[in-house]
């Protein structure tokens, strides 16, 4: 950033290109790239003398749009993000393509409009464009808009699905008809820009599937860009209206990204195609997501009604935002699950309470009555009950979006005009739909969601989590008093052999139980890989590097807690490898003999307890010697110090080491990695890192399946019993009394395979009374803490086994060297041993802190 | 009518009306103290209890609680009275403790539980001061009960922050 700042008057196209990378690799959480993100936009602006106005506009408005995010001002900063993505993206082909500002497209969030403002950013133009679109949009149904939001999800996901390099012509063309249907319908109503750019989507298309054009590098992009500059187009139709009439200068541009941020979902998040299908004849939409819907809308207009009760009795803002929630999430679902119906009313209503929060509306008397009618009539319409009531539930539909659309446009305009004034309608995507509405009432959506019998909906129940987990508990428990009566039993010498065989059939349940139990915990890791898939594609597309994104074990299961918090350090694992793990250019992977593509493995799989999440790219690898320099510099090695591989590249995921700048440029590697580390120790996994210069790397994280259960090794020390989760477990050593001496009186080595480790007496560590000289007929456990080796000296093995992980309360949280505790089938509690705390506790105080374990 | 006249004695007095109540009483050698009935979740025999390491020495270590592994306090070291040898009376009196805005459940170690008291407004004084050398701060008051006085304890003050703290701050140091 400072390096920008430094050196404002240099090529504007230099400052585009390094802000495209800014963008996409600025994190929405991290203040300082946003702020840099800022000051990039300002420069912008300034430098902009002598281009079209519009860059400098353009660059203006992001500033704006920024500043925004920072603030925590806008509504939904994810999106706000993309927008700047396609800004700069715009910019780029203005800038440096030469192309005339005319053509190209910028997002309508700027308030800017290219197509229809050639030269001209001025606010006039934007009124000017809104009243035009708003003309166009009349002149539609709302079927037209679905089905482009329909035609280009489909086309997005069949397309993101192609992942061999030239897919099956067939393959291609039926995405091809996708584009074809939107350009005969666009052409139909007049609108050239969206024809035109589902006709370029289609010619490349065509050439793609006729071997003229490579679909891996060229078409494929192309027809994605497409989609996002159709999507685009889609939503200024859609929501161009939305804009006062003859609003004031200032008003168009600042109005436009609220109302887009508003529904940014609606257009994008449709894959089925048939706008108008029916539910219940609509065999594409997931049972499963159904039900899920049905549930989630439920809480959510009950979360609605709540709040809404509460509008008027002061702090309305905070409850405006809650039912306007609400009513987002069930419109971008329903949209999805393509209920048009639900979606639209959503949307009406959303719209309604935007200008009500927004001020420009008040929530009071009649209009609150209004909600509340739609929350009823929302309710019954995703009921169950009405599954005969469709035709009474569509009526009512209209009715009641009429009445919301009034209620909105008369007060948008600050007096009572009738809903069919020739003035445009708040709600965009009702507008064209309001035409309808007189008209035909068959262009009117009709579904009650349930009331099918082609789809049969998996019966699914939202459960709180906490009784899940209570559940789990009772489990644990039921299996801990099972052996617990065993072990008496035994003692006792009262088993007989019936009473043998009624044990083991008790045994087996409780496993079935413990079983299902975890298995309601778990979930697969496919949203958020899918996820990924987007972000990976958007980078290399950004960042100009091809990238081969294979995904492997979608449906793997993890504890659902992990997969919530994975998400995020996979994002990160990700744009380091494609950022950093990745040659610079194609040329440079060719002269290393590689495929001009680099190949970014995404994979998870199970082994034993554990799952495996890795990350592997082809790129140039660590780079140990930048890395060693560093840590020399930096104190955390000593020079001549020998460094094994995984120690070094474990440097890189210290705090200090990665965060700096500097450092990252040098390693090529380590933005943040220290905070991925940390979220996945939170999560009780382990990374590793191994790297072959020249030849890629490979970040695996090893994951335990559930949270609530571990093996572990239970040791005996003096009286006492501690156990060692068997994830930091290598193996035990018996030594002899010439393998382990001790260093200066004070610490104990243990020589292995030639490899010196740092022993640690837990009994010494745990102030336990200890007896016996343990040395001699003492045990070695070898575990691994932090990627390094250390053996904990015990007294004897009692044992692996199964354990439920209880917390020791707030009160005991902290105790460095202890994770846990966990019920032993005796009925007392054994703690467990947090390895990685302990071996730091133990090393921490010598004076080399690293030396001792580096062999 | 009480309260007019304990507001005209002063704050002191006040707080000693809000003081009054149920209260379960229990020794500590001779000394018998109080523990207000609403925090007290339930008492049981005293069980093997797994030492924690690194811990304050009043901090016996955590037992199991029908499957809730909780923290157990031995009171007597806690108010640096000489420890004593478990005896057939000896028991837990598991209590709630807030913490911040959640409660904890914790054990406290007694010599041996007496009875259930109702103790009113009017039998309880403010804790005596006895300057720095006595931490009265976990007393609410002294009650007068027949002819003995009970030591009326907020548990919350007597597993207070600072209290956490220390816990917090031995484990730090080693």
């Amino acid at each position: 950033m400072a390096e920008t700042s430094s050196n404002a008057p240099r090529n504007i196209r230099d400052q585009i290109e390094a802000l495209a990378a800014k963008v996409v690799l600025a994190d929405l959480a991290d203040v300082q790239a946003l702020a840099d993100l800022h000051t990039c936009f300002e420069e912008l602006g300034v430098a902009a003398e002598g281009q079209p106005p519009v860059v400098r506009a353009a660059a203006e408005k992001a500033v704006t749009l920024v500043a925004e995010v920072i603030l925590g001002d806008a509504p939904d900063p994810a999106r706000v993000m993309q927008v700047l993505g396609e800004t700069v993206t715009a910019l780029q082909l203005i800038v440096r393509d030469r192309r005339n500002p005319a053509e190209v497209k910028l997002p309508a969030e700027l308030g800017l409009a290219g197509a229809a403002a050639p030269a001209a950013p001025a606010p006039p133009a934007t009124s000017d464009f809104s009243t035009r679109m708003a003309r166009e949009a009349s002149a539609m149904t709302s079927d037209f808009l679905n089905e482009v939001t329909d035609r280009l999800d489909t086309a997005e996901s069949l397309l993101l699905d192609l992942k061999d390099a030239a897919p099956a012509p067939e393959a291609l063309y039926k995405v091809c008809g996708q584009f074809h249907s939107i350009k005969g319908s666009a052409n139909l109503l007049g609108l050239q820009d969206l024809s035109r750019a589902a006709h370029e989507a289609e010619t490349a298309l065509e050439l793609a599937a006729s071997g003229k054009l490579s679909f891996q590098t060229q078409a494929r992009d192309m027809v994605l860009h497409a989609i996002d500059r159709l999507r685009v187009m889609g939503e200024e139709l859609a929501t161009g209206p939305a804009r006062p009439p003859g609003g004031q200068a200032e008003a168009g541009p600042a109005a436009a990204p609220k109302a887009e941020a508003a529904a940014p979902e609606s257009p994008s998040a449709v894959p089925a195609p048939a706008p108008d299908a029916a539910l219940s004849g609509d065999i594409s939409v997931d049972p499963e997501l159904l039900a899920d819907f049905i549930g989630e809308s439920m809480e959510h207009l009950e979360a609605a009604e709540k709040h809404l009760l509460e509008v008027g009795k002061g702090g309305a803002g905070e409850h405006l935002n809650a039912i306007f929630r609400a009513f987002h999430t069930i419109k971008g679902v329903a949209g999805f699950l393509n209920l048009d119906g639900i979606r639209g009313l959503a949307h009406d209503a959303e719209t309604l309470l935007d200008l009500a929060r927004t001020g420009k509306l008040s929530l009071e008397g009649d209009t609150i009555e209004l909600v509340f009618g739609t929350i009823d009539h929302l309710r019954t319409l995703i009921g169950k009950d009405t599954a005969k009531g469709g035709t009474a539930g569509r009526a009512g539909t209209q009715d009641l979006r009429a009445q919301i659309r009034k209620a909105s446009s008369g007060d948008a305009k600050g007096a009572a005009a009738p809903a069919g004034a020739a003035a445009p309608i708040t709600s965009a995507a009702s507008s064209p739909s309001a035409a309808a509405d007189e008209g035909s009432e068959k262009a009117q959506p009709k579904e009650t969601v349930s009331g099918s019998a082609t789809v049969k909906v998996r019966e699914t129940i939202r459960l709180d989590a906490e009784r899940v987990d209570r559940l789990v508990d009772a489990i644990g428990e039921l299996v801990i008093a099972e052996s617990m009566v065993e072990q008496v039993i035994e003692q006792a010498g009262h088993m007989t052999d019936q009473l043998h065989r009624h044990m083991n059939q008790l045994g087996k349940i409780s496993r079935e139980l413990q079983t299902m139990g975890t298995s309601l915990q778990l979930v697969t890791v496919r949203p958020i890989f899918q996820k990924l898939v987007r972000l990976v594609h958007d980078l290399s597309r950004k960042m100009n590097k091809p990238v081969n994104f294979v995904v492997l074990g979608e449906d793997t299961e993890l504890d659902k807690t992990v997969v919530d918090q994975i998400g995020d350090p996979l994002v990160h694992m990700l744009r380091n490898a494609i950022d950093h793990g990745l040659e610079d250019s194609v040329e440079t992977r060719r002269q290393a003999g590689k495929p001009d593509a680099g190949r970014v493995e995404l994979r998870a799989f199970q082994r034993g307890g554990n799952i495996y999440i890795e990350v592997e790219d082809d790129g140039r690898g660590l780079n140990r010697e930048a890395i060693m320099a560093k840590a020399l510099k930096q104190g955390l090695i000593r020079e001549g110090q020998t460094v094994s591989d995984r120690e070094v590249y474990n440097l890189i995921m210290l705090p200090g080491f990665s965060t700096a700048a500097k450092v990252t440029e040098v390693s090529g590697r380590g933005v943040g990695m220290d905070v991925v580390k940390r979220n996945i120790e939170t999560l009780r996994g382990q990374i590793e890192i191994s790297s072959t210069a020249g030849k890629g790397t490979l970040f695996s994280i090893r994951l335990p399946l559930t949270l609530a259960i571990i093996d572990g090794m239970i040791v005996k020390v003096g009286p006492e019993r501690y156990i060692i989760p068997t994830l930091s477990l290598i193996r035990t050593v018996k030594p002899d009394a010439q393998d382990i001496s001790s260093v200066l009186n004070r610490g104990l080595v243990l020589r292995e395979n030639n490899e010196l480790l740092t022993v640690v007496s837990l009994g010494e560590q745990l102030a336990v009374d200890h007896g016996a000289g343990s040395l001699a007929d003492g045990l070695v456990v070898i575990v691994e803490a932090e990627g390094r080796r250390a053996g904990l000296l015990v007294d004897a093995l009692l044992g692996k086994q199964q354990i439920v992980i209880k917390s020791l309360g707030e009160m005991m949280r902290q105790i460095p060297g202890v994770a846990g505790g966990a019920i032993m089938p005796d009925g007392n509690v054994a703690l467990i041993l947090d390895i990685d705390g302990l071996v730091r506790m133990a090393t921490s105080r010598k004076e080399e802190p690293a030396a001792a374990v580096v062999a | 009518m009480a309260t007019t006249t304990a507001t005209a004695a002063g704050t002191g007095r006040r707080v000693m009306t809000e003081q009054a109540g149920k209260y379960l009483t229990f020794k500590l050698g001779a000394e018998e103290f109080g523990l207000e009935i609403l925090k007290v979740q339930e008492i049981i025999k005293l069980m093997e209890i797994t030492r924690v390491p690194r811990t304050p020495e009043f901090v016996r270590g955590v037992i199991n609680l029908r499957g809730k592994v909780i923290p157990v306090i031995d009171l007597r070291l806690k108010f640096q009275m000489e420890s004593q040898a478990t005896t057939d009376k000896t028991c837990v009196i598991v209590v709630q403790v807030a913490q911040g805005d959640s409660r904890v459940t914790t054990g406290v170690i007694v010599d041996e539980v007496s009875e259930v008291l109702d103790i009113a407004a009017e039998q309880i004084e403010p804790a005596p001061e006895f300057g720095s050398a006595v931490d009265t701060a976990f007393i609410l008051g002294m009650g007068k009960v027949a002819k003995r006085v009970v030591m009326l304890l907020d548990v919350d003050k007597v597993m207070s922050s600072r209290e956490l703290a220390a816990v917090a701050g031995v484990a730090k140091q080693s």
